[in-house]
C-alpha cells in the first residue's frame, strides 16, 4: 500500500506558509534491496559494511545504480578506520523510460584521522531519487562530499553529519543544473560537537525553464564546540522567469566561542559581465551557457576520479 | 592579579518596574468565551458590524491550532488572563485631568515631557483603554487625524475604518490575530491627508499595569499620497510572577510617494508574552521604514511585515534585540515583493547573554510580478557567553529570474583581534571593547530621535571591564 512520506525535515521549523519545513512524496511503497554493482580497491566488505583498514591510503569504492520501475531502498555503510584515506564514487542513473523510486542511504563512520571523499552524481531522469547521507566523524577525521544533480525530475537530497571529534571537519561542494520541470529538494545539517571542528557548505547551481529548487542548510554549533567554525555559501543563477528558488540558510548556536557565517546570492548574471562578453562577440544565449557551464564545471573540477570527471565534462560541453 | 572577564550588564529595569493598585478599576473575569466577547463589545459601544466581527474572530480562534514552530508558550493560559481591564477614568485631552497615579506613571516614563518638547501628538494607553490623547492644534489644522479608534468608529471616518480594519492582518492570519480580533481594545487611528508632511513625530505609549491581564490595542494608520509621518510607539509594564499577554495589531497603509517611519522601543516586563502582529502595505514609490528595539518580554513572536504592492515601493527594516536571562525573543521581519522595481533592505543585530535566547527569523518573498526587484539582508549576532543561544533562520523565496537577492549573516563573540587593533591605535582596552559593542547596536540608535536613542542606550547599559573571555 502506498503512502505519503515527509522527507528533508528542517531541524528548526519556520513560518508554515513558506512551505519549506519539509517535502512530501506521495505514492511511496519501498522495499529494501541489496546494493548493486560495486567495484572495490583496497577495501573489503564484511558484515554488511565496507571497511577500509587502518593506514590504507588509496582505497576506492565505485557504486553504480541503475533504477527501473520498482521502488527500492538500498543502504550502504562505509567505515574508514584510523588514518585511512578513501574515495567513494556513486553514480545514480535510471533505466531508459523508468519511473520508479530509489532511496539510496549511505552511512559513514570515520575513525581518528580517517579521510573520505564521496562523489555522488545524480542523473536519474524520471526516477524519483531520495539521496540520504549521514555520518559520524571522530577526532581529526575529514569528510568531503561532492554532489552533482545533473538530470532528474525529482531529487531529494539529505545530508546529516555529526562532527563528534575534536578538529573533525566536513566540506561539501554541491552543484545542480535543473531544466524543464525538474525538482531538487535539499536538506543539509552539520552538527558541531567537537572542539575546533569545521564545516564548509558550498552550493552553486543553475535553474532553467520551470525548475524548482529548495535548499535548507543548517549549521548547528552545539554547546561545548569551542573554537569551531561553520561557513555556508549559496550562489543561484536563475535563467528563466518561471523558475522557483527557495533558500533557507540556518545557523543555530549554543556556544559563544565559535564563528558561524552564511551568505547567499540569488539572481541573474551581473549585467556588466553580460555586457563585457557581448562586446567580445558572444550572443546572450551563449553567455548564459558559458556561465552555467562554468558553475557546474567548478564542482566537477573537484571530483578526484579522472574517468568520471572526463565523462561529466563531455556532458557539460553540450549544455 | 586575576583578569576580570568582559561584562555586559543586564538591562536596568527598575525605572519601569513600579505599579499601582487597580483602585476602582473595572476588570472582566479571566478566560475567553462568547459572553466575555459580548461584554467587551457592549462596554466599548461597538457598532453591530464590529460586534459580529469579534464573534467571528472568536470562532476562528477556537478552531485554529498553535504554531508548531518558535518558542514555547506553554506558560500562557488564557484561563488565567483577563482580556479587559479599564481604569476609572475617561480619555482626557489634558494631563491635569488624568487621575494622579496614572499621570504619575506616564510622568515617570517621560511621556508628558516628550510631548512638550518634541512630539506632534501623544496617545497614552493604560491597561485596556486610552487615558490620554492629544494632538497639537497646528497639526490638526492641517487635516491630520490622531484619535482613539473607538471614537473614530462612530465619527466621519467610520466607513474608512471599516474598510481597512483587519484587512491587512485578517483574523485567519494566525491564532493570536484571531484572538486580537475578538478582544481588541484601545489603540489609535491616524490619518494623514494628501500632501501633508509632518516634521515631528506622533507617539503612542502602552502601559500594562494590571496583573494577569492582556493588552490588545489596535493601531491603524492611513497616510495618503505624497505624505510623511514618523510614528513612535513605546511600551512597558511592571513585572509580576504570573503571565501577562500582549497581542496587539498594527496595520499601516502607505499611499503613493509617501514615507512612514514606524519606530518601536519594546520594553515589556519579563513575565510578558509578546505576540504582536505588524504589517504595512506600500503603494507606488512609497516607503516603510521599520526601526525596532526589542529589549523586554519573557517570550516574543515579533515579525513586522511589509507588503510591497506598488511599483517602486520599498521597505527598510533596522532592528536590535537584546535577550537576557529568562528571555526567549524570536524576532525578525517579513517582506513580500508583489510589484516591479521594489526593494527591501534588512539590517539587524542581536545580543544574547546570561542564558537568553535570541532568534532572528525572516522571510523574503519575491513573486513573479516583482521584476527588477532587489533585496539585501544582513543579520549579525553577538553572544556574550556560552549559556546563551543565538539562532538565525532566514528564508528566501524567489519566483522570477529578474531579481537580485543577497543575504549574509554571522554569529560570534567579541573579536580579540578587533580589540587588539583598536588598542594599537591608542585606545585603552576598556574603551576599545565599549566602542565595539556600542557600535554593534548602533544601527538602531542612530535611526531614532535623540531622546529615544538615549533611552535605548540606557536600556542597554553596557559595562566593559578587563579582558575578554
Amino acid at each position: 500500500m502506498s503512502e505519503v512520506i515527509k522527507v528533508n525535515n528542517i531541524p528548526s521549523k519556520t513560518f508554515g506558509w513558506l512551505n519549506v519545513n519539509n517535502a512530501e512524496i506521495s505514492g511511496v511503497s519501498i522495499s529494501k534491496e541489496a546494493v548493486p554493482e560495486v567495484s572495490i580497491k583496497n577495501a573489503s566488505f564484511k558484515d554488511g559494511k565496507y571497511l577500509i583498514d587502518e593506514n590504507v591510503k588509496d582505497a576506492l569504492i565505485r557504486f553504480s545504480f541503475e533504477q527501473g520501475d520498482e521502488q527500492s531502498e538500498k543502504e550502504t555503510v562505509i567505515v574508514g578506520r584510523e588514518n585511512s584515506k578513501t574515495i567513494v564514487v556513486m553514480d545514480y542513473r535510471a533505466k531508459e523510460g523508468a519511473q520508479g523510486l530509489l532511496k539510496a542511504t549511505v552511512k559513514i563512520d570515520l575513525e581518528k584521522n580517517a579521510e573520505l571523499t564521496i562523489v555522488q552524481v545524480e542523473r536519474t531522469e524520471d526516477v524519483t531519487l531520495i539521496d540520504e547521507l549521514s555520518g559520524e566523524l571522530s577526532e581529526s577525521a575529514g569528510l568531503c562530499l561532492i554532489r552533482l544533480a545533473m538530470s532528474g525530475r525529482k531529487i531529494y537530497e539529505n545530508c546529516n553529519v555529526k562532527l563528534n571529534g575534536r578538529e573533525s571537519r566536513m566540506n561539501t561542494d554541491i552543484g545542480y543544473y535543473l531544466t524543464g520541470d525538474d525538482l531538487l529538494d535539499m536538506n543539509y545539517e552539520i552538527d558541531h560537537y567537537g572542539k575546533k571542528s569545521e564545516c564548509a557548505i558550498k552550493v552553486t547551481g543553475v535553474l532553467k525553464d520551470r525548475a524548482y529548487k529548495c535548499f535548507r542548510g543548517t549549521i548547528d554549533l552545539k554547546k561545548g564546540c569551542t573554537g569551531s567554525v561553520g561557513n555556508e555559501a549559496e550562489d543561484v543563477l536563475m535563467i528563466d522567469d518561471e523558475c522557483t528558488n527557495k533558500t533557507v540558510p540556518v545557523i543555530l548556536c549554543g556556544e559563544d566561542d565559535v564563528v558561524g557565517n552564511h551568505g547567499a546570492t540569488i539572481g541573474r548574471i551581473d549585467e556588466d559581465l553580460v555586457f563585457y562578453l557581448q562586446s567580445r562577440g558572444l550572443g546572450t544565449d551563449e553567455v548564459y551557457r558559458m556561465v552555467s557551464k562554468a558553475r557546474i564545471d567548478s564542482v566537477i573540477g573537484k571530483i578526484p576520479d579522472a574517468e568520471l570527471k572526463e565523462e561529466l565534462e563531455s556532458i557539460t560541453e553540450k549544455l | 592579579m586575576a583578569e576580570e572577564k568582559t561584562m555586559v550588564a543586564d538591562i536596568d529595569r527598575s525605572k519601569y518596574d513600579f505599579r499601582y493598585e487597580e483602585k476602582d478599576f473595572y476588570r472582566i473575569n479571566n478566560g475567553l468565551s462568547k459572553d466575555i466577547v459580548d461584554l467587551i463589545s457592549k462596554e466599548k459601544n461597538d457598532p453591530e458590524w464590529m460586534h459580529e466581527f469579534r464573534l467571528k474572530s472568536l470562532d476562528i480562534y477556537n478552531h485554529m491550532s498553535m504554531p508548531d514552530w518558535g518558542p514555547s508558550i506553554e506558560g500562557l493560559d488564557m484561563e488565567n488572563i483577563s482580556t479587559y481591564v479599564r481604569p476609572n477614568t475617561k480619555m482626557q485631552g489634558n494631563w491635569e485631568d488624568v487621575p494622579d497615579d496614572i499621570k504619575a506613571t506616564f510622568e515617570k516614563l517621560g511621556i508628558p515631557q516628550a510631548e512638550r518638547e518634541s512630539l506632534a501628538g501623544v496617545g497614552a494607553q493604560y491597561d485596556s483603554e486610552l487615558v490620554y490623547h492629544n494632538i497639537r492644534k497646528e497639526v490638526a489644522e492641517r487635516g491630520v487625524i490622531y484619535s482613539d479608534i473607538e471614537s473614530a468608529l462612530h465619527g466621519e471616518y467610520a466607513d474608512l475604518i471599516k474598510k481597512h480594519f483587519m484587512k491587512l492582518v485578517p483574523p485567519t492570519d494566525h491564532k493570536f490575530a484571531a484572538l486580537h480580533g475578538a478582544v481588541w481594545s484601545g489603540g489609535s487611528f491616524v490619518y494623514v491627508p494628501k500632501g501633508v508632511k509632518l516634521d515631528i513625530p506622533l507617539q503612542s505609549y502602552f502601559r500594562l499595569n494590571a496583573k494577569g491581564a492582556g493588552q490588545f490595542e489596535h493601531t491603524l494608520i492611513i497616510i495618503e499620497d505624497d505624505t510623511y509621518l514618523h510614528f513612535i510607539e513605546g511600551c512597558s509594564a511592571p513585572k509580576y510572577n504570573v503571565a501577562n499577554l500582549h497581542a496587539g495589531c498594527v496595520e499601516l497603509f502607505i499611499g503613493k510617494n509617501s514615507t512612514l517611519r514606524y519606530s518601536t522601543i519594546e520594553n515589556w516586563s519579563k513575565n510578558m508574552y509578546n505576540l504582536n502582529t505588524k504589517r504595512a502595505d506600500v503603494k507606488e514609490n512609497g516607503k516603510i521604514e521599520w526601526v525596532s528595539g526589542s529589549f523586554g518580554s519573557h517570550t516574543s513572536f515579533l515579525y513586522p511585515m511589509s507588503v510591497l504592492s506598488g511599483k517602486g515601493s520599498s521597505s527598510e527594516f533596522t532592528g536590535v534585540t537584546f535577550a537576557g536571562k529568562g528571555q526567549n525573543l524570536d524576532t525578525g521581519c517579513k517582506v513580500v515583493h508583489n510589484a516591479e522595481n521594489t526593494s527591501s533592505y534588512i539590517n539587524t543585530r542581536s545580543i544574547s547573554k546570561s542564558g537568553g535566547i535570541s532568534t532572528f527569523r525572516s522571510a523574503v518573498v519575491i513573486n513573479n510580478k516583482a521584476k527588477n526587484s532587489k533585496s539585501s539582508a544582513s543579520c549579525q549576532s553577538l553572544m556574550i557567553d556560552s549559556e546563551s543561544r543565538s539562532d538565525t533562520i532566514p528564508a528566501i523565496t524567489v519566483k522570477t529570474n529578474r531579481a537580485d537577492v543577497g543575504h549574509e549573516a554571522s554569529i560570534g563573540r567579541i573579536s580579540n583581534d578587533a580589540v587588539f587593533y583598536l588598542m594599537s591605535r591608542g585606545l585603552s582596552e576598556e574603551d576599545a571593547k565599549a566602542l565595539i559593542v556600542r557600535g554593534f547596536a548602533d544601527n538602531v540608535s542612530k535611526e531614532l530621535p535623540l531622546e529615544y536613542a538615549l533611552e535605548m542606550n540606557n536600556l542597554i547599559s553596557l559595562e566593559m571591564k578587563g579582558a575578554i573571555g
